[in-house]
This record gives structure tokens, sequence and C-alpha cells, in this order.
């Protein structure tokens, strides 16, 4: 019984240290500033869905913005990490609950055409109201040592010299790599081969072993690499350079009018109020502004992008429609 | 990086203060308990921790995953002597031979056996982790897509060694569950594979909930076959000592296991589960009694927890070194690192030297105080032979479902361990081992990977995987797995003719 017992105490650990946790922020009352409206949302604890795991890039990006928007809402905000299904198990529960604004969700580029891109997904683009984008990653497009290529300009004199021979490390299939990748080959008319890894830390691994050729990691993944001189930087996806890469030369500085990043997004289950939605833009809007979030998101690796109400809504309307033809035009088997 | 003692002395003062000690064992203490109880893993219990790593010091952040991190290893050990139930898949091959122990009423020398060797590994991989990183990482890196498709199927031979008297029905329900890995997204074309609509297995079959299902659920089962009374005559429950013997007698099996478990450590995508089943097996094959495993063997306890255990610092060479997470939990120590502003790589050891230092002597610290924290647990949890059978049966299927539904906070996964577990039982009913699950599904889908990218690599030439070293070498070890045992059976009948002809 004492094990009983024992187990009990550690429970009762862990659930004071979790209460300690979010004690801390002490709640400010309503929202600062502007004019309230007459709801008087939030009232409760909110709920926030990241369908991967905790310490991943998504659940990151997620806790960093919580943190300061709880300060701003007056309410604390619970992540709640509900993985599996490459991720549509938390997508599917987020579309299925109350739109009321006490359960949001993390969601980012691809997630719109989840019911394209696997079978039995229930949701679709119409099932999410966006409220706003608050990062859009850039990759870094990386090339190993042995590959011989320095720059852009020798990537694509490889791919064209051998089509469909130049090894591409994705970091698995039907990820923003993949789309990278596609929209590359079409724009620039080369071809590559793929090489599907599960997880970007395979695929930079395998570049800065020299078995693959070129990968396009995210900063975070990339910048340890090539610190430590195990690849070779190419360019970077962003349309300008990133603070924390500052040596890394844009795509377009490069002479290709190209651009790809993974935005990163929350979203609330549609038929939301639109005082309740306005209330929550207000609030993130805040706290991205915080000049403190914003040092915590360049340290974490995160390319802030801010987007939010009508803006983000025809610019969520906008991407789904570009993955979609990516999808439907496409054939990976090629 | 350059070899510099006075960081290390520095870390060491730094981990002395009460704070970060009492961080340590708060830690070690917290991570027993997750690996003790059946389908939360040490995984789990280091991802638990991320969220209060943010509002924590970096050291102390990261002192405390180590903690949780290595107590979660070492808990899977308990559940699986006591009750036959490992709390985590590497304490899999423990179970095996803590039941017929405990049966025994030898469940306190076990106990105490598991627990030398779960520090005797921790301690040498942290030391590893310390001392010999920037070698190790170099071996890590030349580990790619060829490697890891011949350590697989290394790992997969241990199918046929676990249980040689029924290799037929080992052999089955190794390739049905080796099928069984392949539901879900293909690795390649993303095309879901018999998933039939169900969306909650596009990412594939969980493997913890069914390990769950498969080891738990039977021994419940079992239990309420005869419902009266408890698991072992009060009797029985033995105290917790330990004879020199066991420990002089198994001085090579103990560093023989440990180098393979920090070999394991340091290689992508391998982990304490694959270390300990394919340390276990080198123990048997190396065994003057190879006949006890199953039956009650301490060099098998021995050599799976001393595996396991010393996976935890080889885990983190490659992370700390590099800057690549190889495994799920160094996954989650380069997303605490990176919200710290700590960039893994060789410029955190100039520009964070002292957290790292911290962290790596905390990780020599933490194994040896797991030792004293164990043997606590060892010494309360014993007394769960005496609860009568009726209560501890609803007890371990109530942990089982909640730690299964906890890990993803998804119901499927509990529909799943139940499902699990039932076929598990009838499996065990009609003599077919449940071991060769675990391996086919924790090895599958690292097998199809490997093998789908060594396959673009080469062109389709997958002889031209032979021009790499370790492959040759883990090639080289699979064969003489499996032929030593045929050799040695050929040695015995010729000692035993040449025995014949000399007598007559």
């Amino acid at each position: 019984m004492k094990k009983a017992l024992s187990f009990l105490l550690a429970l009762a650990m862990l659930l004071s240290v979790a209460g300690c946790g979010s004690g801390g922020t002490a709640p400010t009352s309503g929202g600062a500033g502007t004019a309230q409206p007459k709801s008087d949302y939030p009232k409760k604890t909110i709920e926030m869905i990241v369908p991967f795991g905790a310490g991943g890039g998504a659940d990151i990006a997620i806790r960093l913005i919580s943190k300061y928007a709880e300060k701003e809402l007056g309410q604390n905000i619970v992540i709640n990490n509900i993985t599996g299904g490459s991720g549509t198990i938390g997508l599917t529960q987020l579309s299925g609950a109350k739109p009321n604004g006490y359960t949001l969700g993390y969601f980012s580029s691809t997630n719109s055409n989840d019911d394209l891109l696997f079978q039995g997904i229930k949701y679709n683009v119409d099932s999410f109201q966006p409220i706003v984008e608050i990062s859009a990653d850039p990759h870094i497009i990386v090339a190993s040592k042995k590959s011989g290529i320095k720059n852009m300009a020798d990537l694509i004199a490889k791919a064209k010299e051998k089509p469909g021979e130049l090894k591409f490390g994705v970091g698995g299939a039907w990820t923003s790599w993949d789309f990278l990748k596609i929209k590359l080959e079409k724009q620039t008319g080369i071809s590559m081969k793929r090489m599907v890894f599960q997880g970007g830390a395979a695929a930079i691994t395998s570049v800065a072993s020299g078995d693959c050729d070129v990968a396009v990691p995210f900063v975070s993944e990339a910048l340890p690499q090539i610190q430590a001189g195990n690849v070779v930087p190419i360019a970077i996806t962003s349309k300008d350079r990133f603070d924390l890469a500052p040596d890394v030369p844009t795509v377009k500085e490069n002479g290709i009018d190209f651009t790809h990043t993974m935005w990163r997004g929350i979203v609330a289950p549609a038929g939301v109020p639109d005082d309740v939605a306005q209330t929550l833009c207000d609030a993130f809007k805040r706290a991205y502004d915080n000049p403190e979030y914003q040092a915590e998101a360049l340290k974490a690796g995160m390319f802030s992008e801010f987007k939010a109400g009508a803006d983000f809504e025809a610019f969520y309307r906008e991407n789904h429609k570009t993955y979609k033809e990516m999808i439907d035009s496409t054939n990976l088997a090629q | 990086m350059v070899f510099d003692i006075n960081h290390i002395i520095g870390g060491f003062f730094n981990v002395l203060q009460p704070y970060n000690m009492l961080i340590c064992i708060a830690g070690l203490f917290i991570g027993v308990l997750i690996g003790a109880l059946p389908g939360l893993t040490a995984t789990m219990g280091v991802a638990v921790c991320v969220p209060f790593s943010y509002v924590m010091e970096p050291e102390q952040a990261l002192l405390l995953m180590s903690a949780v991190f290595c107590g979660g290893v070492y808990g899977g050990l308990i559940p699986a002597i006591l009750l036959g139930i490992p709390g985590t898949p590497a304490s899999a091959p423990t179970a095996f031979e803590g039941r017929a122990l405990t049966q025994a009423g030898e469940s306190g020398r076990a106990l105490m056996a598991g627990t030398v060797g779960a520090t005797f590994g921790g301690i040498m991989t942290a030391l590893s982790l310390l001392l010999f990183s920037p070698p190790l990482a170099m071996v890590a890196m030349k580990v790619g897509p060829p490697e890891q498709m011949m350590l697989a199927i290394f790992g997969l031979s241990v199918v046929c060694m676990l249980s040689p008297d029924n290799i037929r029905k080992s052999l089955l329900v190794g390739f049905l569950c080796l099928l069984f890995a392949t539901v879900g997204q293909d690795p390649v074309m993303g095309y879901p594979r018999f998933t039939f609509n169900i969306y909650q297995l596009t990412g594939g079959i969980s493997v913890i909930p069914v390990l769950v299902g498969v080891f738990s659920i039977p021994e419940v089962l079992k239990m309420i076959e005869n419902p009266s009374g408890k698991l072992v005559e009060a009797s029985k429950v033995s105290k917790l000592a330990l004879h020199v013997k066991d420990i002089t007698d198994n001085a090579f099996n103990l560093f023989r296991s440990g180098l393979i478990g920090v070999a394991i450590g340091i290689m992508p995508a391998a982990g304490p589960d694959i270390a300990a089943f394919l340390s276990y097996n080198e123990a048997k094959k190396a065994s003057k009694e190879p006949e006890k495993f199953g039956k009650g063997s301490y060099e098998g306890i021995i050599s799976a927890e001393t595996a396991a255990n010393g996976c935890t610092g080889g885990d983190l060479v490659p992370l700390l070194t590099l800057g690549i997470p190889g495994s799920a939990p160094a996954a989650l120590f380069l997303g605490a690192m990176i919200i710290h502003g700590l960039r893994p790589g060789p410029m955190l050891f100039t520009e964070n030297a002292n957290v790292v230092y911290t962290m790596m002597v905390g990780f020599v610290i933490i194994n040896i105080l797991m030792f004293f924290v164990g043997w606590l647990y060892c010494r309360w949890s014993s007394n769960v032979l005496r609860i009568p059978k009726t209560i501890l049966a609803p007890v371990i299927v109530v942990l089982a479902a909640v730690g299964t539904f906890a890990t993803n906070q998804n119901m499927f996964d509990v529909v799943t361990m139940f499902v699990a577990g039932i076929i598990g039982y009838g499996m065990e009913k009609h003599g077919y081992s449940v071991a060769p699950v675990a391996l086919a599904l924790l090895l599958g889908p690292m097998l199809e990977e490997a093998l789908t990218l060594t396959n673009t690599m080469y062109a389709g030439h997958y002889l031209m995987m032979f021009t790499r070293p370790i492959t040759v070498i883990l090639f080289a070890i699979t064969v003489f797995s499996f032929v030593y045992p045929l050799f040695k059976i050929f040695r015995e009948k010729m000692k035993s003719n040449k025995a014949a002809k000399a007598q007559s």
C-alpha cells in the first residue's frame, strides 16, 4: 500500500508544480486599453490544442505566444498536446469542439488540405476560423561538402547535368520540405531524387555525413550543423536574410525569384462569434508586439510574421488553393 | 571541443548546490515512478518536464530532465520483476526472468541485481558522455541508412534466439508483427496502407499501447483465473540482498552489456529497448547456463538492465556535440535547450560551457543517486506482492488504461491497448511468445525507412552498402550471431562423439 501512497504523493507533487507554473501569471483585468466588446469573454481557462508533442517546433511556438497572450486575455491558456496520426487527431478534436473561443489550436501551411493528404479526415478548409498567424519559418537550403555545391547556381547546374540524380533529403512525405521541392523544381525546371527521412534531424545528419546531397531544414535544425562546418549553407528561402544566420543569402539574392515558408498560426473551430474572434486577435496582437516575446521568439529560431483578421482570412484561403493545386498536379512517384 | 578539467570541476560544484541536488533527487523519484507505471515511458516523463523547464534556469531544467530520463529508463524493471509486467518496453527481457525469480521467492535479490546493473550501465554511459563525446559523435555521424538497416536486421535475428524451443511460433508472430508495423502512411509516398479509412491509423499502429496491452493484460487475466490469494506467499517476499558472487560472476557481463548500451545509444533511431534485447541475447549466447534463460536467470536481468540504462548518456552524445537529436527523448532535450537559447552543437561547449558541463557531470551523479532512489523504491514496492490479487488486478488495468491515454491523450490508443491485450492473452494460452511483438513493432518502421533510403541512395545497387565499414562490421556480427549457435551445437556433438569413442 505504501506504493500507492507514494504514487498519490508524487501525483500531488506534480499537480502542485503545475499549479505554481500557471499561478505565476497574475491575471490583469480584461484587455488593456481597447474598447471592450459587450461579451464578457474570456471568463475561464482557454484550451490550446497542439497536435504535436511537447518540445517540438509547433509546441515551442505556441507555448511562447501563449505565455504572453495569457496576460493580455487575463485567463490561463492550457496547452494540450494531442498527438498521433501525423497531427490529424488533434485537429479532428479541434474541429469538433464548441466554437465558443475556449478551444483553440495550432495550424500550419498544409493542414487545410489534410482531407486530400490523408484518408478518412472529416475536417476541411471550412472547419476552422483563422485567428492569427504568428510566424513564417523559412528553410535553409544546405548541401553536403562531398557534393561540391556552393551556391544556387551550382545546385541548379548539378541537377540539370544529371536530371533526377541529385539526392534531395525530405523530412517526411507531404511536409513543407516536399512542397518546397515541388515548387523549386517547377520554377527552375530541374528534377531531383527524393530521399524521404522520418524527421528533419535525420535528413540533415545524412547531408552532414555525405549520404544525401541537399536538404532544406528549418533554421533551428540547420544552425548547429552550419556552425560546426558539417554542411554548406546555400540559401535561405525567406524574403529577407534572417538575424540568426546573417551570412546566409536569400534565394532571391541568387537571382531566383523564389520564397517558401511554413507559416504557423492559431485557429478556432468555424462558427466562433465575431466579437470573440476579435478579442482573441487583439490579445494575440498585443502579445506578439511585446518586445520580450519578440526577443524570446528570435532566440528560439522563429521567423516572426503577423497576420490577423480579414487579412489572415484571405491569406488562409489563398494558401489553401495554392497547396491544393500543388497536390493535385503532383505525383510524388516521379 | 577541448577536454577541460576546470569545466568538469566547476560543473561538479554546480551540481552539488543544494537546490540542484534536490532537483536531481526529485527528478529521479518522479522518473522511476513514471517508468514503473505501465504505459508511461521515460520519453513521456521527459515530455512532462518540458513545460516546467521553460520557467526554470537552463542548468536546472536540464538536470531535471536528465534525472527523469534516467529514472524513467530504470523504473521499468520494478513491475517487470515483481509482476512480470515491464514498466517500459526496455524492461521486457527483464520481465521474462523476473517473474520466475519472484515466484521462487527471490524477488529481492532480482531487484538488487537489476538495480546494480542499471547503476553500472548508467555510470558507464554518463562517463562516456562526459569524457568521450567527440570521438563517439564521429562514429554516430558514420551511421547512415545502411547501418540502421543492418542494425534492424541484427535486432530481428534475436526473434529466433529468444525461444529456440518454439522457433516456428516465434517466427510466425515476428512476421505478422512486421506486417502490422507497415500499417499507416508509407514513408516515401505518404500513401495510407491498411488504414481502412480510420484516420487514427494514419500514423501507424502506436507501439506503446500495443506493448502495454500485450504485456500487462495477459498477466491480469492470469491473476483472475485464480483470483484468491496473493501473488506469492508472504513468507516468500524476500529481503533486498545481493550476493557478492552475483557481481563477481557478472563482471564481464556488466562491461559487455554497458558497452552494447553505449553503442546502441549513440546510434540514431535505436534506444534502450533495442539495446536491452540485443544485450540479453548476447548474454544468453555467452552464458555458461543458457538453459536458465527464461526460467529465472540473473545474468539475463543484469544484461538487459545494464544495456538499457547504458543508452541514456549515449543518446545525448550526438545531440550535445552535433546538435542531432537521435531519439525521441533527445529531441525533447533539444526543444528545452532551444527555448533557453542554447543551441546544441560545437558552439555549446565554448559559449555555454557552464551549463553543458553541469549537465554532463550531473548525469554521472544522477546515475549514482539512482542506486539509492532505486533501492528505496524496491523496498516499498516489494509490498505489492502482499496485496490480494482481487485488488491488484483491477488496479493494474486502471493504471494501464490511464497510462496509455495520458501519453497521447487519445482514446483510440486505449482501445488499441485492450485489443492487443486480449490477443496477447490468447497467444500466451497457446504457447506463442509475445517477445517478438515488441521486437518487430519497434524495429519494423526503422527497417522500412532505412531500407527505402538505402535503395534510393544506391539506386537499387544494394551491394554498394558493403563499401561502408560499419555496415560490414554489423553484417559480420549478424552472420556470426546466426552461425555461432550452430557451431556450438556442432562442437558439442563432436565432443560427445569423441567421449563416446573414448569410452568404447
